[in-house]
C-alpha cells in the first residue's frame, strides 16, 4: 500500500466504527523476522519491504492521534510466530510475496523436513476512535 | 467487527467467535477463497468475508464497534 493509501484507508476504516469503539492495529516492528527450526535460527529474511510500509502506516496513525480522532490506550510489543509444515511450506509461501527467502537458504530450507517457524517481533496500538 | 487485511483468517476467527457480525476483506483472493473454505458452520452466517482493498470496501459507516488491522494498514 502505498503511503497516500495508508492516510485514505486509516481515515475510512476509523470512519467504519462508532465513536468510543476501538481501533486494533497490528503492525510489524523494524527487525528482519527469523526462520527457526528445531529452536535454532535456519536464516533471516530481509523485513525492509514492509517496513516503508509499516512507518507510513505508524505516521498515519500518529497523526490521526494528534488530530484528537484516536486516543492510544495501549502499546504491546511481543513476537508472533508462523508454523509451516516442512521447509519447503515455508519457501512455497514466499515464492510470490514482497519478502523473500534469501537465495543462500533456499536448499537447506528445501532439504529442511520437519516443522518450520517464522518469528517476528509485532507490536499491537490499541486506539479508542473520538469522532 | 471490521477486519482489514484477512487474509486467510488467521485471525478472524477466534475474534468472531464473540462478535455478532464479522466483516473480513482482503485483496488477494486466494486467501479470502482459504479463509471461507474454513469457516466453521457454526460461524457461517457471521462472518462475511469478501475480496476487497481499504479504499473500496463498502459498508455503513459508524456501524461498527471494532476495527482490526492485521498487518495490514
Amino acid at each position: 500500500m502505498e503511503a497516500e493509501d495508508v492516510v485514505y484507508v486509516l481515515r475510512n476504516m476509523i470512519d467504519a466504527v462508532e465513536p468510543g469503539g476501538l481501533v486494533l492495529d497490528l503492525q510489524v516492528i523494524r527487525v528482519n523476522p527469523l526462520v527457526e527450526a528445531a529452536g535454532e535460527t535456519v536464516c533471516e529474511i530481509d523485513g525492509e519491504p514492509l517496513f516503508a510500509t509499516m512507518d507510513a502506516a505508524t505516521a498515519a496513525v500518529d497523526a490521526a492521534v494528534a488530530a484528537g480522532r484516536l486516543a492510544e490506550e495501549a502499546v504491546d510489543d511481543h513476537d508472533v510466530r508462523k508454523h509451516y509444515v516442512n521447509g519447503a511450506d515455508l519457501v512455497d509461501h514466499f515464492s510470490d510475496k514482497k519478502r523473500r527467502v534469501p537465495d543462500e537458504a533456499v536448499p537447506r530450507l528445501l532439504a529442511l523436513d520437519e516443522p518450520v517457524t517464522l518469528r517476528e517481533r509485532c507490536r499491537l496500538r490499541r486506539l479508542r476512535v473520538l469522532r | 467487527m471490521i477486519e482489514l487485511g484477512c487474509g486467510d483468517g488467521r485471525l478472524t476467527l477466534p475474534v468472531a467467535a464473540d462478535a455478532a457480525y464479522v466483516l473480513a476483506f482482503d485483496t488477494d483472493a486466494d486467501a479470502v477463497e482459504r479463509a471461507r473454505r474454513a469457516l466453521p458452520t457454526e460461524l457461517a452466517a457471521r462472518v462475511d468475508y469478501r475480496v476487497a482493498s481499504g479504499r473500496d470496501i463498502e459498508f455503513e459507516r459508524r456501524s461498527f464497534d471494532l476495527a482490526l488491522f492485521s498487518w495490514s494498514l
